[in-house]
Order: C-alpha cells, then structure tokens, then sequence
C-alpha cells in the first residue's frame, strides 16, 4: 500500500536489541544471586507426605493423584520426579517432628497467606508452563498486577473449576466484577449462558496483544466466529476493517446487537452528507423511515460490506 | 520490521538446553520413593451422571435464546462428567452439557500423557432474535410475494398485505465439530494439528431497498460454512521457547445472494431486486512465537505473523432489472481482492535489581489491501436512473492500515506492600482513502499497587492525547462529507482515565471489594460528529460465610456512559445507565447432605436520547431473574437435585414497540416486537456418581 508519508518507525528493533544489552550488563551487577542452603528431601517422598496428607487431613490434598500432575507414567509431571516436593521444595525438616513446643518447620506453599514470594511461587509453575501460552508472563496484565497462579488455579482439585467451562467465570469475576456485570445485559455473547469462556478471546497468561487478545488483533480475535465479515469486500466499510470496537460493545450492549448506541447516531458519529445522512431525527420527526425500525439499516443493511458491483451505498 | 526480527534469531538458537520437567537434584536419593500409597491406580474411572427433566411454562424466544429453552413444555435434561486415569499413562476426560437441549455440547480428550493428545468436540449454539415477526414473503434466496399481489406507492395501499402475512421466527444456529491432536516427541518438542467445521444456518432480517424512498425488511436465509486447519510445532527449552504455526481459514457461503420482488409500484419499472450475500473467504497465516531469558530477570519475547486474506467471488450482475436494456458493464468479473497482515511484537523485560522491572514493547500491526481500483457504473438499488442521467460511477477504495506502537514501562517495587508502575506508549497510526492519512497519540500512565495487610488497592491513571494530520475529504466519496465532520476514530482527542480497586477481607470469612472507574474522551476539535464521550461505572461486591453452613455472594454494579454530538446545526445527547444486582445463598444442611441456594439477578438498562433538544421516551430492559434450588445426597455417590427459576423481561424500545408492518408507508418491515415474559423454569434431576 501507499501511505502520504512513510514514517520511520518510532524506534527501531536494533535500538530495542541494544538496550536489551546495555540492561544486562546493568542487571548482572545489580541483582546478587540468592545463595540458599538447601534444606534436605524426604526419604521416602510423597509416601512420607501422605502419611499425614490424607484424605482425612484438614487439607486433603490425594485428589492430585487423578489430575494430570499426578500421573507418574508421564516423564513431565511431577509425580515422576521428585513427587511432592517438585513443587513444595525438600520437605525432610518440614516431615521430621518438631521438639516439643517447637513450630513445625514450614515447607515452601502456595496462596496469599504464605511466605512464599510472588515470583517463586509462579516461577515454580513456570519451570514446566513456560511454553508457547505462557512465554509471555511477564509481559501480560495479570502478571503486572502480581496475580499468583494460585489465584486462579487448584491445582489439587480433580477438575480445577478454571478450567471447565461452567466455573471459569466465576474465577475471572472474582476481580472483573464490570466484566461480569457487562454480561448480564440484554445484548450479550453468550458467557452468562455457559456457552462462551472468556478464554476463547483472551490468553490470560500474556500475549504481547492488546487485552490479552488470542488474536493479534481485535479483529483477527473477532473473525474466529465471524469470518463472513472479513471481506475483502467491493465496498469495504472502513471501521469495519479498522476495528470491531468502533461500533460494538463486546462484551454486552443495552442495544442490539452489542451496539455502542443506536442508529442513526451511531452512523451520523461519522456520516454528514448532504441530505438524509445530516439531519436530525428527534421524536417528532416527519420522515420516520430514517429512525424507526432498522433506522439507517432499513435501506443501507450491507454494513460490513457489500461485493455487489451496485452496493456502493451499502444497499445491495 | 522481519529483517529485525530474525537478528533475534541466532541469540536464541544459542541456548537449547530441553526444558526441565521439574527442579532436578542429582543429589536426591530417590530410591525408596516407591509411592506406595498414592492413591489413584485403584480407581482408574470416575464418571459423574446427572439425568432428568425440565419444564418451562410458556413460548419466548428471548428466554430460549443460547440455549434452547424457547417453547413451553418439557424437556430432557442430561449431563455427564467423566475422567479416566490408568497406569500406563492413558488417560480420558469427557465433558457432556444440556445434551437434550439445542445447546447441547459434548467433548473428549484423551491420550497418552506426555505421548499424544487427542481431542474431539461437538457444540451447538442456538440464536434466537425474534418470534414476533411477519411477513407477506415466502422462499428462501429467491423470496416471492403472494399471488395477485396489489402494490402500491405506500403500504397503504398494499390490500392484500393483511391478508397474506405469515409468521416466521428469526434464528440462527451454528453447530461446530472439533478435533485436535498433540504429539509429544521430547519433554520438549510437541507438534499440534487441528481441524474444525462450522456451519450456521437460519435466517436473520435485512433492510433492503428499492430507489432511495422504498425499502422492505426481509427474512433473508444463514446458511454458511467455515473451515480452518491448523498445524504448529513447538519447542521448550529452558532458556527459550518458540513455535512455529500454520493456521487456514475458509468461509463459505450457500447463498450466493439474496433476490426478492418489489412489493412497491415505485420506482417506476423496478419489479425486482438483487443482494450479495457476503462472499466466499480464505485466510491464511503464517506465526512465528518466541521468548528467550537472556539471564534470568531479562527475557525477549517475539511475535511476528504474516497473513493473506482472498477474496474472488464472481461478481453478481450490476442489476437483474430487465428495465434496464443496457446496463453498463463491468471492469472486471470478479473482485481479485486481497489483503495481506502483518504483525509483529517485540518485547523486552528487564528485572533490573529486585525492586526495579524495566519493560518496552514494540507493536506493528499491518493490512495491506492490495485490491486492484476500478472504476465501477452502477445501477443503484435495481432503480433505472432518470432519463437523460448518467449511471454514476465510484471507484473502490481498498483501505489500508498500518499501525505502530512503542511502549515503555517502569515497574517499581518501594516494598512487599507497595509497587508504582509508570508508562509511556506512542502510537502512529496511517490510514490509506480515509480523511486522516496519519494520526498519533501519545499516552502516559501510573498505577500504584498496595497490599497492606488484608486491605489491596490498586489506584491508576491514564492520559492519552492523539492528534492526526491535516482532515481532507476524500475525492472519491461522492456526495461529500460535511467538510466540519471528525470521525470519531480519527478525530483529535484527549482522553482521562482514572480508576480504584479496593479489596477488603477483615475475616477469611469475609471480602468485601469496591471498584471505581471514570473516563472521559473529549473531540475538542469536532464541531461535527462526536464531541464528547464519558464513561463511569462503579461496583461494590461481597463475598460472606455468615454461619458455617450459610454463605452470601452479592453483587451490584452500575455503569454510566454519555455522549454529545452534533451535527451541523443540531446536537444529541446519548445518556444510558445500566444497574446490576446480583445476590446469591447457599445454606448447608444435615452435614452437607442437604444443600439449598437461591439466587436473584436485577439487572437494568435504561437509554434517554435527546435530539435537538426533543427527547425520546425511554428505552429500557429490565430482566428479574429469581432461581431457587437444592441438592440432597441420598447416599454416598447419589444426589437428587430440584431446583425452579423464575424470570420476568420487560423491554421497552420506541424504534419497534407499536410499529407494524405498514406503519411507515415507504417501508414494509417484519413488525418485530420487543420481547417481553414471565417463564417459570422447573427441573428436577438425579445425580450419580460412579
């Protein structure tokens, strides 16, 4: 394509590379390697983990054992390595029984209310999730907010309610409260109905795309159900190409279908020309044909595009 | 950009050391881990059960849209859970919901952990839009009127019009079959292939038009097919990861268009009319995804991905007007369009020292529409033009987009209880045939984190400014825009953003959360189009265990969203405010052998319009919804659920409500009503679980 002027780009790649360098060089004097003693392992592993973790125990933790983790045929998972303490570091002190009147000595846990860090708790899991879904953590919104895997995940839990399509939404609510809200409106995608995980717009996990997209775009995301309007069309509608959001609500609408608002101010937003397209259409209006029914739709229902040789007003 | 990309490449092919499975020690003595008594190998089959029957009170369409509930009577309910684990590794899990309703969905996975992966699903959505529509048309992608039908310049006069209406229902349903495969050669290397067929089929209603003053609202047949294939193959060391995936899309279309007859006398000599229904598609796209830590606080993550969208359905005839003896021809038989995308992100995260994460992010995203320009005469809308006037002509305008986006983030950490983040970002965004060719906006953000105990608030705020070239019509788009016009994508804005997050928990029993938001965009300099747009919403939701057996989850959430436009001596207001209430118990009986919940949701939608001043009555929905239900264990393994929703609609819309089919003389609609219902929803079901 042509462009009036071709513009440099902001900065360029080579700049970013050079930078990642310099910050390396920075970084190597600044953050000291941590140098921990490592406590020592259980002798008898998870056997010696479940001779108090049991189904009877407070927090009954056999159920991994029939979720993918627990599956020791599976050279990835944890239960074929060191078991337990894959994830929960060398137990022996936390196993041995204290002296009397002394704490038992605390194995490394995941949750908010341990002392456990952020970083280590997720870099635990990222030892083994660090593939093509979550190569981009660090880059994504719920890392930055310092989001815990654990926030989301249970990972004990035979069916971690995440992952099935009935609860997953119930997790995400828990802080998009306006999320959850938006899709008790009139005019929805399917969520509320069980029909639609939030997942399948959005990688949670990081993606380098606006608002956690799976696609690179809005609307590369949106095609994935709407592919009929992808064109390219004869006559092309330019916001419709440019992005999805200019005049959808994606989430949930009061107007639908997932409008941002009604027609004909949605089309007058952007459509002035003499005549129809430039006047104003109150309650009193004496050319009803241009507010009532499908407003604007009535005449011109080819918004998306027409590949009609006669559809340049969008009519056929 | 790609040039830039793959200079990235040989630093990650530097490190290919396969990814850890988990922390390794050759230090640990591992040799009595026999695992003697995990559970697990002997119960290879867990299977969870749910039979039984529903029975809704009344017919709504609005009701049974997504999932089927839409006529009164009973139906069966049936839903089913299944997971299998053996000990070579083998392993199933089957999820199947609502499969005696037309939502029904039914999925397995199954495979060799570690080995392969196989997976294959069934969905069916139901879109139910209306069931109050009319109309004299019969026929599918050729739709006729009745015989010895009487037209005539205004609906009025359509006397056979009353006589010949039938009812028909407006719904879509798509029904999509999935299967995916994922073979494991190495703990690293993994290869994925997918397939997945759609189709949608129904109806939906489509204005369309005779001349510019008549038009008739049709239910015009859905009948499409989609296909996309996709392979990638990925590898995950510890140090880097990347894959490499090939994705193909095809849409096709049953209806190649849409012909329907006139049920005007005007205009004059224009019997008959033709639509393009939208035309066959095929995308494909190549990605290439990579992350590499280059120490263990710096990592660079890559995306680039290069697309090609076709396009070239054989064109339908400028008019099927047979009034027409000599329509001009075209200059081409098909469009030949085709765009191709480009997208590309570079991302660079730096831990600097503990306390100090530095980011910068570079996006592209590109379409580049090579569609070939013609100059198209046209017939407009199957109408003959005036004697001695010309058939106009248009050139099509295949946009183009280009936009390029660098961020920078500083992420601070003061303490475990507090974090500031600050950005910058800068955008360039170029257009091609659009009145703006090149717009850009700069943007500043802070956001402050706080974990303080059991109190955690986030506080941020956001500055944008963008600001685009000289605003020219363009040349080709007859008639013009007003010249005053600023479309709003592209007009010049400032926009303030700020927003509060609050999360209380003062007991484990107890968290109390409040969330806060403003916006505001201000087109300072549109004297015509959108001058100001703002958006507030606020929500407070509780979550409480008030006994032991007793827990209360509420919620209520309230967005505002208003606007000001105007055109060239006129202005509208646009002021709606949506409410949600949604509250929620579960009361635990008899050592949980009895469980009983009810839950309400309120939610309301309410739209005030002001036109030059004149104000339109309220659009409004109000849906309560009131579901009570209890689950009782009759013994270890088995359940018998009730449970009896009740929900009241209301909608109230001033385009449709009251408006029949004759209403408006110069357009013949489908007379479409706002739904409205009181359904009750009785189920009562048995539960076992193997």
């Amino acid at each position: 394509m042509t462009y009036k002027k071709q513009k440099q780009n902001p900065t360029s790649i080579k700049s970013l590379v050079i930078l990642g360098g310099l910050l390396m060089l920075l970084q190597t004097g600044a953050r000291a390697e941590e140098s921990e003693t490592q406590p020592h392992y259980t002798p008898r592993g998870a056997d010696t983990c479940l001779q108090c973790h049991d189904e009877d125990y407070d927090y009954p933790v056999t159920s991994i054992f029939f979720t993918k983790h627990g599956n020791r045929n599976d050279p990835r998972s944890p239960m074929a390595g060191l078991q337990c303490e894959a994830c929960h570091g060398p137990g022996g002190k936390h196993a041995e029984e204290p002296y009397v009147g002394a704490k038992r000595a605390a194995i490394l846990n995941f949750g908010r209310d341990t002392q456990t860090s952020l970083d280590k708790q997720n870099g635990i899991c990222l030892t083994c999730h660090r593939d093509n879904q979550r190569m981009a953590w660090e880059a994504g919104a719920h890392s930055k907010q310092d989001m815990l895997c654990v926030d989301c995940h249970s990972i004990h839990a035979r069916n971690d309610p995440v992952l099935t399509a009935e609860k997953q939404t119930d997790t995400c609510y828990t802080c998009h409260q306006q999320q959850q809200a938006q899709f008790e409106r009139a005019s929805v995608h399917p969520v509320r109905y069980g029909k639609m995980r939030c997942t399948q717009c959005h990688n949670v996990h990081g993606t380098l795309s606006d608002t956690l997209l799976v696609g690179n775009t809005k609307n590369q995301t949106c095609y994935r159900c709407h592919m009929e309007k992808r064109g390219p069309f004869l006559w092309a509608h330019a916001p419709v190409q440019e992005d999805c959001g200019l005049c959808h609500e994606h989430h949930g609408s009061m107007h639908t279908p997932l409008l941002k608002k009604r027609s004909p101010l949605l089309c007058q937003q952007c459509h002035s020309q003499a005549a129809h397209p430039s006047n104003p259409y109150g309650p009193d209006t004496t050319q009803p044909r241009f507010l009532l029914g499908k407003s604007c739709l009535n005449c011109h229902s080819q918004v998306h595009g027409s590949n009609h040789p006669s559809g340049v007003k969008l009519m056929r | 950009m790609r040039t830039s990309v793959l200079i990235c490449l040989p630093v990650v092919l530097a490190s290919n050391t396969p990814v850890s499975a988990q922390p390794q020690n050759e230090d640990v003595d591992t040799s009595q881990w026999q695992c003697k008594w995990c559970p697990g190998d002997e119960r290879k089959v867990e299977a969870d059960v749910e039979g039984g029957l529903g029975y809704v009170t009344n017919d709504s369409y609005k009701f049974g849209d997504y999932t089927g509930l839409n006529e009164k009577g009973a139906y069966i309910l049936a839903d089913a859970d299944a997971s299998g684990r053996y000990e070579n590794g083998t392993y199933f899990d089957l999820d199947a919901r609502n499969l005696g309703l037309d939502s029904r969905f039914i999925g397995i996975e199954g495979g060799k952990q570690g080995r392969a992966q196989f997976d294959i699903s069934y969905d069916q959505l139901p879109k139910l839009n209306s069931d109050t529509a009319r109309t004299p048309y019969t026929g599918d992608s050729v739709q006729r009127l009745p015989t010895g039908w009487v037209d005539a310049p205004t609906t009025g006069g359509m006397t056979m019009l009353s006589s010949s209406l039938r009812d028909v229902n407006l719904s879509t349903e798509r029904r999509r079959t999935s299967v995916g495969a994922s073979f494991f050669q190495t703990e690293a290397l993994s290869y994925d292939l997918s397939y997945q067929h759609e189709t949608k089929k129904g109806n939906r209603s489509a204005g369309l038009g005779f001349g510019f003053s008549q038009s008739a609202t049709l239910a015009i047949p859905v009948d499409y097919e989609s296909d996309v294939a996709s392979v990638g193959v990925n590898y995950n060391a510890k140090r880097w990861q990347a894959s490499v995936s090939y994705q193909m899309s095809m849409f096709k279309n049953n209806n190649e268009s849409i012909r329907w007859e006139n049920p005007f006398s005007a205009p004059a000599n224009t019997p008959e009319g033709q639509a393009a229904s939208e035309p066959e598609n095929k995308m494909q796209m190549l990605a290439v995804k990579g992350a590499y830590r280059i120490t263990d606080s710096v990592l660079l993550a890559a995306v680039l991905s290069y697309g090609e969208l076709r396009q070239d359905q054989q064109y339908l005839p400028i008019t099927i007007n047979n009034n027409i003896t000599s329509p001009p021809s075209l200059p081409r038989t098909s469009l030949d369009g085709k765009i191709n995308t480009l997208d590309a992100n570079l991302n660079l995260h730096a831990g600097i020292s503990e306390k100090l994460n530095l980011q910068f992010q570079y996006n592209q995203h590109e379409q580049d529409n090579t569609t070939p320009r013609d100059t198209y005469i046209y017939v407009t809308a199957d109408t003959p033009p005036d004697p001695g006037d010309p058939y106009p002509s248009r050139k099509n305008l295949p946009y183009s987009f280009r936009q390029q986006e660098l961020q920078g983030e500083v992420q601070y950490r003061l303490n475990q209880q507090h974090k500031l983040s600050g950005g910058a970002d800068y955008e360039i965004y170029d257009r091609t045939h659009q009145e703006v060719e090149s717009t850009n906006e700069y943007r500043l953000w802070g956001l402050y984190l706080a974990q303080i105990s059991k109190v955690g608030l986030q506080v941020r705020l956001d500055y944008a400014d963008r600001k685009g070239d000289a605003y020219e019509l363009v040349d080709d788009i007859t008639p013009p825009q007003n010249t005053l016009m600023r479309k709003y994508n592209m007009a010049d804005r400032v926009r303030n953003k700020a927003g509060l997050s609050l999360q209380y928990s003062p007991l484990p029993i107890l968290d109390l959360g409040f969330n806060a938001s403003l916006s505001k965009d201000d087109y300072k300099n549109s004297s015509v189009g959108l001058q100001e747009s703002n958006e507030s919403s606020l929500s407070l939701d509780l979550r409480y265990t008030i006994l032991e057996p007793l827990t209360l989850r509420a919620l209520y959430a309230l967005t505002n969203i208003d606007s000001t436009q105007a055109g060239v001596d006129w202005q509208a207001e646009n002021d709606d405010r949506m409410d949600v209430f949604d509250l929620g118990l579960l009361y635990k009986l008899m050592a949980d052998k009895l469980n009983i919940g009810f839950d309400y949701t309120y939610a309301k939608s309410s739209g005030k319009i002001t036109v030059a001043s004149a104000g339109f009555p309220e659009l409004t929905t109000e849906r309560h919804s009131f579901k009570i239900y209890g689950d009782y264990n009759l013994s270890k393994r088995s359940y018998v659920n009730v449970g009896y929703l009740f929900e009241n609609y209301d909608e109230e819309n001033w385009a449709i409500d009251g408006l029949t089919v004759d209403s408006m003389g110069s357009v013949l609609t489908l007379g479409e009503q706002s739904p409205s219902y009181n359904i009750g929803y009785f189920t009562v079901s048995y539960r076992y679980i193997f």
